[in-house]
């Protein structure tokens, strides 16, 4: 190692880690992070630019990370734009830099250096536009090809994810002297304390900066202040957690490094996303240095002088010889102090003509840096002091344009922060987020002293707000010194100064934005791609505003800020979306037959979040269809089995459970007699369908109500709704009773023998009844209902029972030939009978459309009566529900095929209906379909023309009632 | 973002289900003129500041009215719709 | 006529699920009748059963009642006093959710994996109703360390699933430290 200075107060020196950057190997200490390792083996070139590929090295030891964006290997993939500055260094590390090729020292793409007059400010709107035709073919995937920063992984994202709920009174987002005290002033006074910090150690800046505070050494200060809150049992101590964005209600979101830093995280997840409830916030998230935009400052070698102050405090990295160009009182003390722990400051520029010090190293007053020069890295910088140009040679240009507070997250609900002359620079106003204050640097009090106050002063206040008293604190004394500068956003030299380093804009782009009418900040914004990278221009948007302002002859206040959106720093997806893959993705309800059904070798579909069996295979079935017809000819023949529990079920009790459902449904319930079920319709308020089902009377206040399995949930939520709203101390209560109970369909001309056998004696039901029943000592329910159009039985019993009582049944019933049918053939048999399903209650159907106009009542008021009978709702020009036959019967129909006149276009303005359902029908031999077709109930015979552009399908099909089996219905109810 | 449901206090946005204007809580008589439920049941303010919503907390099968700000988000308050005016 | 065997919830699932400091298990089979009052009627019903517990209360009479929703109770157990149906609306709902418990030092820190609440600010015993995930739940806190944990029996295996994975990143967390 090369670049090491003694000390280094982040490093283990005495442990050595091996890591791989480009393939090569080398070597790092137990405490880097990538970057100050890379540093320390004179790797100053980190990667190349978006747009003109330019070699550009690390500007900031911090989340800010413009430039040295790289690709981290890790469960066998690279994942791109890993910042070199916040990843921690482990044994085994691979790295790479990313867009580049074939190697970061001679990428090819930097040709587009060459042509950056032609590049410039909104190239790709003025050059992509004509001719038309290339837009697809040629432009986008050019685009495409050079678009982005790093590369997608082409492989899923094995990396283990976590996601997390806390809760506190006082968040304290940032560790330095202001967030320390808050925590300590809040955690004295028995808060509920969280202190998040983004780095791996807490301190801030003291960690990056010599000092006292109370006559010790600032770490030894923060390493004591933190002994005393990690005692404290209610202070959480969050490090690398990053405050990424602020939401309604207190609340935040949260990024853990958890495993991301290690070698070997075993299950640990490689991020946590935390959503913290805080009932106040602070935010002590400090100040964020600017570079300065002069030429070629892009170059390796260029960085920010607290980032190269942070690399040689924590991580004993040596710089070489450094040239400091500052503007700002700050820069020049922080220049002194370095030189006199040995760093070698080959000069200090500083714009200011009235500024002079006594300095070990040459100061040049009234200068500035106005070039660079350097292939892969800075050689020497030309400095121009009062119009007279001189050369210095160094291996850094340290850059200070003063400081901007770490203001993000105070904007996060759409307030603006205001201009602040004195630091010129940003800063909030109080009450931007409700319950979160901004102190200390983060609002523009920048000295040790002014963070430390102002640190307690933030505490009091929110302690104040919660209810507890705040303790008395000794300031602890520290360095309280003024800071002053003079803004300097642009050397006005000859060639490009770089405004935001990651998207490649420049100081020109910007002018040029503004000169071509794109002089709104969100104009310039979007024409520039200025503070679009992962970034977010947290380095550069400032300067960018003023070179805006002086270009449009605005001042900065009035040019304004773009607007500050979550979340602060570069948040994976697969943090967000933590757990919700694979078996995560959305919960599965699974019926009590579901393992006898896989078992089977049923393949199971999904409806809503359950999963049914879609059809039950058998040994030489040539395809799902021959297991299918097979099913429907069971039901029909002999006897089927299907477990029909996903149906809701909601228990209607009490003595106005009857009024109340009148009122629900379309049609009377009330009269019901104890013992029967009838068939209901339930509209929406607006008069359109919203679900169908049986209602049976078991008791005299005791209805149960069932649902379709899509609507169950919407119907619960319906009724709770019409009961809490409109019928106000009625003698009623709901239930969902869906799950307690495990229901098996029955169906077949030989139910009656299966049941037999179950319950020994079937009780002499009539079609439409309901009686309880004895299973043994299991007390189950009997309806005598069918969705066939075959003599069919629905036997409830309680849920934990539901799989034996299927496997006894689906046992019974392929003795007689007969056996267990899945979905397929469930739908099969109800499109034979015309029954409906939200298939045709699509939400746009009324029951007027469906046929049913009849079974709405005149004598009573019902939810969505008023609206059906407005004009519009009924009527010949509706689309009616039929049936379609094919002329040709082996003709294929498909759901969602349009039907035209014979003659007419397959155009959307000639569409007279669509397909809602189709099937192949074993039972009449010919494919059938149900459709909704305008007036079709008065066209009955009449042939129109099926296509299904999809499937590329055409045929004539004639319309018909849609009841196609068995119309009488005699079949169940004998 | 957190509401307050009348039974269950202050609960995470989730676990709730807004169904727009509490207007609709406001069923006009079975025999009202068409206007009535035209504005019953189509017309709707569009308001920049104070509003009432109609929430359906699940978990608890609560319908409530909830008094928020469209403006500041602020959430003011709420009733169940089954103790409402 | 058959005779009908029932089985449990969490069949196939492996339970007890043991990682570092947690453990899930399922709670026994137990009788449990949802209670509706009907409208007037709490109190009458209250005096018969010993109390009817309030939102987010949990009554030990006779029987444990716990508060599930809006106007709504659980109690578990057998035994309960005849003509209640006089003041309420019985259902049984024996069959109709799965209960696990969740139990040990990490509990908590495995629930705030999953649970959007803070589950320090609860009394002991209460009830929540709440989501674990995109899972409907009643929880019942029984201590600072043991949590009742209940879903529809249909989604056992998603319960069991999400707080397995919970409880694994929990232990990994652990044994970083």
């Amino acid at each position: 190692m090369k670049r090491r200075v003694t000390g280094g107060s982040a490093l283990d020196r005495g442990r050595a880690v091996r890591f791989h950057f480009d393939g090569r190997e080398m070597t790092g200490c137990r405490g880097d992070t990538l970057a100050s390792a890379l540093l320390a083996n004179n790797v100053r070139l980190m990667g190349r630019s978006f747009k003109y590929h330019r070699p550009r090295g690390v500007l900031t030891a911090g989340s800010e990370e413009p430039n040295a964006l790289v690709e981290l290997k890790r469960d066998g993939t690279f994942h791109p734009n890993i910042r070199a500055t916040l990843q921690e260094l482990h044994s085994g590390l691979e790295a790479r830099v990313q867009n580049c090729w074939p190697s970061v020292r001679h990428d090819v793409m930097a040709v587009n250096d060459l042509f950056a007059p032609f590049l410039s400010a909104g190239f790709y709107y003025k050059t992509f536009m004509w001719p038309r035709a290339f837009w697809e073919r040629l432009y986008e995937p050019v685009i495409r090809r050079a678009a982005g920063l790093g590369r997608l992984p082409r492989a899923h994202d094995e990396s283990l994810h976590e996601r997390a709920f806390a809760f506190c009174d006082l968040l304290v987002i940032g560790s330095g002297p202001t967030g320390l005290m808050v925590a300590l002033t809040a955690g004295r006074a028995g808060a509920d304390v969280i202190l998040a910090e983004e780095d791996r150690q807490m301190g801030g800046r003291l960690l990056s900066q010599a000092g006292q505070i109370d006559g010790q050494g600032a770490e030894d200060w923060v390493q004591g202040v933190l002994a005393e809150l990690t005692a404290l049992p209610n202070v959480r101590l969050m490090p690398r957690t990053s405050i990424f964005g602020t939401y309604d209600g207190g609340v935040f979101g949260a990024l853990e490094r958890v495993g991301q830093h290690l070698a070997e995280p075993g299950l640990a997840p490689r991020e946590c996303y935390w959503r913290i409830t805080a009932r106040r916030a602070i935010l002590a998230s400090g100040a964020l240095e600017r570079p300065i935009a002069h030429p070629g400052n892009d170059r390796p070698g260029v960085m920010l002088l607290s980032a190269v102050a942070s690399y040689w405090h924590r991580w004993a990295v040596d710089p070489g010889r450094v040239v400091v160009f500052g503007n700002n009182d700050h820069a020049l003390a922080s220049a002194q102090v370095l030189a006199d722990q040995g760093m070698q400051i080959a000069a200090y520029i500083d714009p200011r003509e009235d500024v002079a010090g006594d300095t070990p190293f040459p100061f040049h007053s009234g200068g500035e840096v106005v070039a660079t020069r350097g292939r892969h890295g800075l050689r020497e910088v030309t400095i121009r002091v009062r119009g007279r140009e001189s050369r210095i040679a160094c291996d850094t240009l340290a850059l200070s344009g003063g400081w901007n507070p770490t203001l993000a997250l105070t904007c996060h609900h759409g307030a603006r922060p205001v201009w602040d002359e004195a630091i010129a620079a940003f800063v909030p106003r109080p009450g931007m987020v409700p319950g979160l204050e901004a102190a200390g640097a983060a609002r523009g009090r920048f000295s040790i002293a002014a963070c430390l106050a102002d640190g307690v002063e933030a505490a009091q206040a929110a302690l104040a707000e919660l209810g507890l008293k705040a303790p008395d604190m000794v300031l602890p004394e520290a360095e309280d010194s003024a800071y002053a500068l003079r803004p300097l956003w642009q050397v006005k030299a000859k060639g490009r100064a770089w405004l935001d380093f990651a998207n490649d804009v420049t100081t020109k782009d910007v002018t040029l934005a503004a000169q071509e009418g794109f002089a709104s900040v969100e104009h310039m914004k979007r024409y520039t791609t200025q503070g679009m990278a992962p970034d977010q221009g947290k380095s550069s948007n400032m300067g960018a505003l003023a070179v805006l302002a002086d270009a449009t002859g605005g001042s900065i206040p009035e040019t304004g800020t773009t607007t500050f959106r979550p979340p602060f720093v570069p948040v994976s997806i697969g943090a967000l979306g933590a757990g919700a893959k694979g078996a995560g993705f959305r919960p599965e309800r699974r019926t009590t037959s579901d393992a006898q059904a896989r078992a089977m070798g049923a393949p199971m579909i999904e409806a809503g979040l359950w999963y049914r069996p879609s059809y039950f295979p058998q040994a030489g079935d040539a395809d799902w269809r021959t297991a299918c017809n097979r099913e429907t000819g069971f039901v029909r023949q002999t006897v089927g089995v299907c477990d029909v529990s996903t149906l809701g079920k909601i228990a209607v009790q009490g003595p106005d459970a009857g009024r109340f459902l009148d009122f629900v449904y379309t049609g009377t319930m009330s009269r019901l007699a104890v013992g029967r079920v009838r068939y209901g319709l339930m509209l929406r308020e607006d008069g359109h369908v919203m679900d169908d089902g049986t209602c049976a009377r078991l008791n005299e206040h005791d209805y149960l109500v069932t649902t379709t399995t899509a609507a169950a949930g919407e119907v619960m939520q319906h009724l709770e709704f019409v009961q809490q709203a409109f019928c106000r101390g009625w003698q009623l209560r709901l239930a969902s009773v869906t799950e307690n109970w495990a229901q098996m369909a029955v169906a077949g001309p030989l139910a009656g023998e299966v049941l037999g056998h179950v319950l020994g004696e079937v009780p002499d039901l009539p079609f439409m009844g309901y009686c309880p029943v004895q299973i043994g000592a299991v007390a189950g329910r009997l309806f005598r209902i069918s969705f066939s159009g075959e003599k069919g039985y629905e036997l409830a019993v309680p849920a934990r029972f539901g799989a034996d009582l299927f496997r006894h049944l689906v046992a019974l019933a392929e003795g007689l030939g007969g056996g267990a049918y899945g979905m397929e053939a469930l739908n099969v048999l109800r499109i034979e009978k015309g029954f409906i399903t939200h298939a045709e209650i699509d939400g746009r159907v009324t029951a007027f459309d469906l046929g049913m106009q009849g079974m709405m009542s005149s004598k009573k008021d019902f939810i969505g009566r008023a609206a059906s009978q407005r004009p519009g709702l009924t009527g010949p020009e509706r689309m009616q529900l039929v049936g379609l036959r094919p002329s040709d019967p082996q003709a294929g129909i498909a759901a969602g095929a349009s039907l035209f006149q014979p003659d007419a276009p397959a155009t959307a303005a000639h569409v007279e209906g669509h397909v809602t359902s189709a099937c192949y029908s074993p039972t009449l031999g010919t494919w059938l379909g149900l459709a909704l077709v305008v007036n079709g109930r008065a066209r009955h015979g009449a042939r129109l023309r099926l296509e299904d552009g999809l499937r590329g399908q055409r045929c004539e099909v004639s319309l018909c009632d849609p009841v196609f089996f068995d119309p009488e219905g005699g079949r169940m109810r004998d | 973002m957190y509401l307050p449901c009348p039974c269950c206090g202050w609960r995470d946005m989730r676990e709730f289900t807004c169904i727009g204007a509490a207007d609709y809580c406001d069923r006009p008589e079975a025999d009202a003129p068409p206007e009535a439920w035209d504005n019953y049941l189509h017309l709707r303010d569009n308001p920049a500041g104070p509003a009432r919503d109609l929430w359906y907390h699940a978990p608890c099968g609560t319908w409530l009215e909830v008094a928020r700000d469209t403006v500041t988000h602020a959430v003011t308050g709420s009733t169940a719709v089954e103790e409402a005016g | 006529m058959i005779e009908l065997s029932a089985s449990d919830p969490f069949a196939g699932l492996h339970l007890p699920l043991v990682h570092g400091a947690a453990r899930l298990d399922s709670v026994p089979p137990v009788r449990i009748t949802a209670i509706a009052p009907l409208p007037g009627q709490t109190e009458a019903l209250a005096s018969a059963l010993g109390g009817f517990p309030a939102p987010g209360e949990v009554l030990d009479t006779t029987l444990r009642l716990v508060w599930v929703g809006r106007g709504q109770a659980f109690a578990f157990g057998e035994g309960l006093p005849e003509g209640l149906e006089r003041h309420a609306a019985l259902s049984d709902q024996s069959d109709g959710w799965a209960g696990a418990q969740l139990e040990g030092a990490d509990a908590q820190a495995v629930l705030a994996r999953l649970v959007a609440m803070d589950l320090r600010a609860l009394a002991v015993p209460s009830s929540v109703r709440t989501l674990l995930g995109h899972l409907p739940l009643l929880l019942v806190k029984q201590s600072e360390t043991a949590f009742d944990l209940w879903t529809y029996r249909s989604m056992a295996g998603s319960l069991s699933h999400e707080l397995d994975r919970a409880m694994r990143m929990v232990a990994a967390r652990r044994a970083l430290a």
